[in-house]
């Protein structure tokens, strides 16, 4: 069997952030995939350990901006995982609230790119709309549009306050009322149903042998949620469902999202009501108390996310810092889901994947010669080039 | 095939208000009483401590002698707005502003003294 290699990317019309897969092509079919990732590596997990802790936690912001809540949440929990510090109850109240918001708007920003990528401009002006909305909810809690700045090493920066409280409250209730109706138009719309139903498909056998994590596993019939099997922040005080969606496809990924943010809706003013007074922050040590290592997952929007931090005693930067974000964990299954697949299928199932490429990319070195791929710490990379 | 449901209320939609704001030059936009602008510096305040300098995560503030006196400089075009220096300072000398409309033709206007 012939067939042709397709390039897409790393800067392509079709995917919102650079990264390069080549497919190989039957006719129409995509027969198998090769991800390249790496284009946008930025060294962070190097920078990090040149920085302080809370230097630092500005940059573990920046990792992904969409979900830097996540981010920050997680690197927190690390580190006070290491210095041995617990935060107040209040505080972990409100991380919950500023997490949950910020998967609020992480979900409906993906919900409107793919309907701007499938063609249904007027939902995805819509869902646009409403998720202004949270935006500014969020800014006005924690003082930033995006990068919120809201978590710090034992606890939270700021209180919320009453009447920010009752301002959330009347936001989510509209925003509630419209996803609600998105819902219907998701699942019944005839033009998404065609669009979506049985594009990139990735099955629940699949799913599990390929470690896939979020809503891309949930899609799948996997019952993962990192909240409720490893209850962190306030998740264990407040009950939820974990959505499931047993459809396989590109569909199914996406009503998960919906579903989620309904769930997010729930959870952020079930935290509101049994929100405990206190402080919002410990005084933490400076330098590090004792030579140890931190460790901590959260569920972020895209799924899984892994923060693991050494810290060394008497020293205020980490000795070594390491990332495993969501979409690192689903390019596997990414690659699954496009192999049998009409090329004009890419676009939807890599969407719906709801892929964060920046977080992802790692260095790897390919002998260009024998095609032959080498991982390679940095110390020797440098070493080699040094001369 | 069901007429999809969307339809009547993007028909509705024709005949409101746009969500969307006329900024700059209709509407102005006002930030929450509680975001991060251009930083205010109260100069009688400060102590010269250097506590900012030391927190900052983006290593944009310098303590530069002016009229005879070692004050923090921040330069905006580094700044990542994070309001750590304004946590850090003792004296309250760095203060919350509202100004969001930054962008300058020269780097000398992005620069807080």
């Amino acid at each position: 069997m012939t067939t042709v290699n397709v390039i897409v990317g790393p800067v392509h019309p079709a995917l919102h952030e650079p990264e390069r897969f080549v497919f190989k092509v039957d006719g129409e079919v995509v027969v198998d995939v090769e991800p390249r990732i790496g284009y946008v590596h930025r060294g962070i997990e190097k920078a990090l350990t040149e920085r302080t802790f809370t230097q630092g936690l500005y940059l573990i912001e920046r990792i992904c901006g969409i979900c830097n809540v996540a981010h920050t949440l997680t690197a927190v929990q690390a580190i006070e995982d290491a210095f041995g510090v617990e935060p107040p109850k209040r505080a972990k109240y409100l991380r919950t609230v500023v997490h949950e918001l910020n998967r609020i708007h992480s979900h409906l920003l993906l919900l409107g790119v793919t309907c701007e990528l499938i063609g249904f401009d007027t939902l995805f002006m819509l869902i646009w709309r409403d998720r202004e909305a949270v935006m500014d909810v969020i800014e006005m809690v924690t003082g930033n549009r995006v990068t919120s700045a809201y978590n710090i090493i034992g606890g939270v920066r700021r209180n919320i306050r009453d009447h920010e409280v009752s301002e959330i409250k009347k936001v989510l209730g509209t925003i509630a009322e419209r996803v609600k109706e998105y819902k219907k138009v998701f699942a019944e719309d005839p033009t998404i149903r065609a669009r979506l139903a049985g594009a990139g498909r990735l099955s629940r056998a699949k799913a599990l042998a390929l470690g896939a994590v979020g809503p891309t596993a949930r899609g799948s019939g996997v019952k993962v949620d990192v909240r409720a099997e490893e209850p962190y922040a306030a998740f264990d005080e407040v009950p939820f469902n974990v959505v499931v969606y047993e459809e396989e496809d590109s569909w199914a990924r996406l009503m998960v999202r919906v579903d989620e943010t309904l769930e997010s809706i729930r959870i952020v003013e079930e935290c509101l009501n049994k929100m405990p007074s206190g402080p919002v922050k410990v005084p933490i040590p400076e330098v590090a108390p004792r030579s140890s290592e931190g460790f901590s997952v959260i569920e972020a929007p895209r799924g899984e996310l892994i923060h693991h931090v050494y810290t060394r005693e008497g020293d205020d930067k980490p000795l070594r810092y390491r990332v495993r974000t969501p979409t690192y964990a689903n390019i596997p299954s990414a690659c699954e889901m496009l192999k049998g697949g009409y090329i004009a299928d890419i676009p939807v199932a890599l969407v719906s994947l709801d892929p964060c490429f920046s977080c992802t990319d790692r260095v790897a070195l390919v002998d260009v010669g024998t095609g032959k791929r080498v991982s390679i710490d940095l110390r020797t990379l440098a070493r080699r080039y040094k001369k | 095939m069901t007429l999809p449901s969307l339809l009547r209320k993007a028909w509705s939609n024709l005949f409101k208000r746009p969500a969307t704001v006329q900024y700059p030059f209709k509407q102005r936009l006002v930030p929450p009483p509680t975001y991060r602008g251009r930083h205010v510096l109260v100069r009688e305040r400060c102590v010269g401590c250097e506590l900012c300098v030391k927190v900052c995560p983006a290593f944009a503030i310098t303590m530069t002698v002016i009229e005879g006196r070692s004050l923090p400089v921040i330069d905006l075009g580094k700044c990542i707005f994070c309001y750590r220096c304004e946590d850090a300072c003792p004296r309250g000398a760095i203060g919350r502003g509202k100004d969001f409309e930054l962008a300058s033709w020269r780097r000398e206007d992005l620069v807080v003294r």
